[in-house]
């Protein structure tokens, strides 16, 4: 058998998009051919395998519009373009905008058209505003420094003149002097009072010590009487039992003359 | 294929869209809505990537409808745009580096969260799960694919094509095509027998 499927028969067979000549041949070529008829089976099960992704519900199906008029569609933006510069011109002319070019430069205003500021008036606005000032500046200083003149003025005067330090400085000597007597008078006043008062405290202090003593003195002799009387007493008591002893043993005693 | 039958009035749709009727225009599509939808979210994995393509398809069918010469040639013609878009969008993507934490949650990350959460109480969980953790597996083996194998795998196993219309679609030839499914199965099988996954987990897991 000289007839071999190649691959592409095979697909044509897979599929079943083969004439009935064709597919009589290969019908008989895989039964002598196992291996091809397994191939086949096994393509066949992994299309069923395929098979089982279904479809998917998509989310919307969108409306459309046919495509009509497609001359318009071309010619639209043109026209646009063309209404919009239209728009544009009619804008300006109803607002009078005008441009104009020339030596002083580019110049562009809803009306007439008004020159601003040259470069020159400019620089004396500036100049003029700078020399205020500076006027301004040196007036202010003008007037500190006068000031300043007439109290150096007044100093000077005032330096001048001895006879005006000299009472100024001795009345101040005289006030000073005033003070210090003063605070000295009042000083020897509080002194003598508080010498008073320490000494009167002094004199107290020592009549009570005084007192004290004589009071201690006389407890302690008062003590050494009640002793001597006690000491006395039992001297007298010794004495008496001593004499009534020797009595007894005078009486006792046969050698009695 | 539902829209294989339904060929003669989406002939009839575009004929009528072409001369400017909304209503031929909306209809058609609402026909074709789901389809590019589905094509550009298998192609991407991505509910926001496979939105921002089907919108772009449907403009330009609605701007370049009227350039299109035979109504029956309308699938691989939109299909064409669609994978003109599909490849514009990707290469997009890698042109834009974004860092993980920056992504916004889309809409397949909510899902993937509203589908943890069981709605049914009668539902067994771990069926749920089961189920649409293959649908993640079979989402990732199609993005393991290059893209010109996922692109005609896609437009054969999902949408329906014919060999000839893929052909038409991509602007190459029908044994190209032939070729690129040939290589996609052959690794599509691999993947699958690495990851366990065959026709008994299926059942088991349905």
């Amino acid at each position: 058998m000289s007839y071999k499927p190649t691959n592409e028969d095979l697909m044509d067979y897979l599929y079943d998009e083969i004439s009935p000549e064709k597919k009589a041949q290969i019908d008989d070529y895989i039964k002598s051919h196992p291996e091809v008829k397994e191939e086949l089976q096994a393509l066949e099960a992994t299309r069923m395998v395929m098979a089982d992704l279904n479809d998917e519900e998509p989310e919307s199906i969108p409306f459309m519009m046919p495509q009509t008029n497609s001359e318009w569609l071309y010619w639209r933006k043109y026209v646009a373009i063309a209404a919009t510069i239209l728009l544009i011109i009619t804008a300006g002319w109803a607002s009078g905008f005008s441009i104009q070019y020339n030596d002083d430069g580019l110049q562009m205003a809803f009306g007439d058209i008004q020159n601003g500021l040259t470069e020159q008036q400019v620089a004396d606005i500036v100049n003029n505003d700078r020399q205020l000032m500076l006027d301004y500046m040196q007036a202010g200083l003008k007037s500190v420094q006068d000031s300043i003149g007439i109290e150096m003025q007044i100093l000077q005067a005032n330096m001048s003149s001895e006879e005006v330090i000299k009472k100024v400085f001795e009345q101040e000597k005289n006030d000073l002097m005033y003070q210090m007597a003063s605070l000295n008078d009042k000083l020897g006043g509080d002194y003598r009072d508080m010498l008073r008062e320490i000494v009167v405290a002094f004199s107290n202090n020592w009549d009570s010590q005084r007192i004290e003593d004589l009071r201690n003195i006389q407890a302690a002799f008062t003590n050494l009487e009640d002793a001597t009387i006690n000491k006395q007493l039992d001297i007298e008591d010794a004495i008496l039992t001593l004499s009534e002893k020797v009595e007894i043993i005078a009486a006792n005693n046969p050698n009695k003359k | 294929m539902k829209e294989i039958n339904l060929m003669p009035q989406t002939n009839f749709l575009i004929t009528a869209a072409k001369e400017g009727d909304a209503i031929a225009l909306n209809q058609l599509v609402k026909h074709w809505y789901k389809r590019i939808y589905n094509f550009a979210l298998k192609y991407f994995g991505d509910h926001d990537q496979a939105m921002e393509v089907t919108q772009k398809t449907f403009i330009s069918m609605n701007k370049n409808l009227k350039s299109l010469q035979d109504e029956r040639r309308f699938k691989p013609w939109l299909y064409r745009i669609a994978s003109n878009y599909c490849h514009e969008e990707a290469r997009r993507q890698k042109a834009k580096w974004v860092f993980p934490f920056m992504k916004v949650q889309s809409k397949t990350d909510q899902d993937f969260i509203q589908n943890t959460e069981s709605t049914d109480r009668n539902s067994d969980p771990e069926k749920e799960f089961g189920s649409m953790e293959l649908k993640q597996l079979l989402k990732k083996a199609l993005a393991e694919l290059p893209e010109e194998q996922r692109l005609v795998v896609i437009m054969k196993e999902y949408e329906g094509l014919k060999i000839r219309e893929i052909a038409e679609a991509m602007d190459i030839s029908e044994n190209t095509v032939k070729s690129r499914l040939y290589y996609a199965l052959g690794s599509l099988k691999k993947l699958f027998a690495q990851w366990n996954i065959n026709k008994e987990t299926i059942h088991y897991e349905l």
